[in-house]
């Protein structure tokens, strides 16, 4: 991976909404970049060399729900100081971005917002209707 | 005014009855609990007396409840039995007959009582089906204590111990109960005029189309793609389960966005325990409900309808995103307390502010940040 490898990470159905009626925009929250107590500050995500974004949902909803992939760049990670480290563990490809050296919730937060706008600018890349 | 002893004075307890002031809606209610305190006034006349098998001429001609007074403490209303013959000597003529009415009244105490301590209803079938319309208007988190002066008797008519009332005659009753739900019109019928009405948790098909409503039914309909909901306030029909079978009346209908935070609001009551991947815990109707009256009782038309969100940790989030702000708020719907928090992207520059949304000031201190922007 290099920081131009894209990285994809599945929303949650739950973590979406219709934020638009008449152009059928569709917002992710900030929390769908937020590590839960379960991930131990390791937020999981598809490598981008491995897998496009059809391939990481389609892998993703064989076991679990989703409804739509957002990606961000390594280096947009890098940039505001969370590392990405492929681990492979569950499958080839599984990745993580590693929230550890965060001291506190709001640290976390604004990294969260931060990562989603991104994404958000992006747009979906991979949206299931 | 009407003047006379106080027969019953029944407390409406519950944020709408705050204000002192008794919802008109109210009133059927209480015309229900006329007709079977009158109704019940003649099964104690006939069981005094076996031989008789009607009451006598004019027992209850002209007799009725009337509401002489509302006094404070949520709602108080007073409740005198006056005879439109004899508004001063009443019952001229039946001198027992009002000890029918009493007994009529503590049959009624008993019955409300009963069921909310858990005991057997001692009330004829037949006198059950007043109950459909009798606390018909009493929402989740609302009473009516009939006896708010000797509260050890515990005469308290809400939800639950109105459905073991009407239960206690037959087991598989149905019930009516007025409310209001969120959903989709999903399916139309033009040649039966009836709807399909759905959400997560209940879906109704062939509700008849009122007149007065087809406009905005239709309208829903055709914008089903689009996310649009309807709020539908009105009367539906349970099974002895508590599942909802139809909707028989509808009084009001609103339309609303997808993202109206309503809408939200009533998605994210209906998440199971563990909907995030096995994490995340169901949500408390009651007090998403609270925080929605807070938020629509004390958030300025200024401030832009947010994005709502439930949260992995209990909690629920509101957004608002533009190119240059991220703004939150995650609310602990127990406690009320919130941490309000906004993102300026151009310097990373952090707004925190912890907040009380018991508290109007602390409102107020979202507003403002709003107008100020």
């Amino acid at each position: 991976m290099t920081p131009s490898t894209i990285i994809h990470r599945q929303v949650h159905p739950d973590f979406i909404q219709q934020k638009d009626v008449s152009s059928q925009i569709f917002e992710a929250t900030s929390s769908a970049f937020i590590p839960t107590k379960k991930d131990q500050k390791m937020l999981s995500v598809y490598n981008g060399e491995k897998f496009d974004a059809k391939q990481a949902f389609d892998h993703f909803a064989l076991h679990y729900v989703s409804k739509g992939v957002l990606s961000v760049l390594v280096s947009e990670c890098i940039t505001i100081s969370l590392n990405v480290i492929e681990d492979n563990v569950s499958f080839d490809g599984h990745t993580y971005i590693d929230f550890s050296g965060c001291t506190s919730g709001n640290q976390i937060k604004v990294k969260a917002k931060l990562l989603k706008k991104a994404a958000m600018e992006r747009g979906w890349s991979y949206y299931d209707q | 005014m009407y003047r006379g002893e106080i027969f019953l004075s029944p407390r409406l307890i519950g944020k709408r009855f705050e204000d002192h002031a008794l919802p008109v809606e109210f009133m059927a209610d209480f015309a229900a609990l006329e007709e079977l305190l009158i109704e019940l006034a003649k099964h104690k006349y006939l069981e005094a007396h076996p031989g008789r098998i009607r009451v006598p001429r004019g027992f209850s001609d002209g007799v009725s409840l009337k509401i002489s007074s509302i006094e404070d403490g949520s709602v108080i209303s007073n409740l005198v039995l006056v005879s439109t013959f004899a508004v001063n000597s009443l019952f001229v003529g039946f001198e027992n007959i009002p000890s029918y009415f009493a007994e009529a009244k503590e049959m009624l105490l008993n019955a409300v009582s009963s069921a909310n301590s858990n005991e057997q209803v001692n009330l004829p079938s037949r006198f059950i089906t007043y109950f459909n319309r009798i606390g018909k208007n009493i929402g989740e988190d609302e009473s009516i204590d009939f006896m708010p002066f000797s509260p050890e008797r515990g005469v308290i008519l809400n939800k639950q111990s109105r459905r073991k009332i009407l239960l206690s005659a037959n087991a598989n009753a149905e019930f009516l109960e007025n409310g209001s739900w969120i959903g989709v019109v999903s399916e139309l019928d033009k040649q039966q005029q009836t709807f399909s009405f759905r959400n997560n948790e209940i879906q109704i098909s062939g509700i008849s189309i009122p007149e007065e409503h087809k406009e905005t039914i239709y309208q829903a309909f055709s914008q089903y793609e689009n996310g649009i909901h309807l709020k539908l306030k009105g009367i539906a029909k349970f099974n002895a389960s508590n599942k909802m079978g139809m909707i028989t009346t509808i009084e009001h209908l609103d339309q609303l966005d997808a993202g109206d935070i309503e809408v939200r609001i009533n998605h994210i009551s209906s998440l199971r325990n563990g909907w995030y991947y096995g994490e995340g815990t169901a949500f408390d109707k009651q007090r998403l409900n609270l925080f929605l009256t807070l938020f629509n009782l004390n958030c300025d038309p200024i401030v832009p309808n947010p994005s709502t969100y439930p949260t992995v940790d209990g909690k629920i989030q509101l957004e608002w995103s533009t190119d240059l702000y991220d703004d939150s708020l995650t609310i602990d719907l127990t406690s009320l307390k919130s941490e309000f928090h906004s993102l300026r992207f151009s310097d990373e520059y952090e707004n925190i502010m912890n907040l009380d949304l018991n508290l109007i000031e602390d409102w107020a201190r979202i507003n403002d940040w709003f107008k100020q922007k």
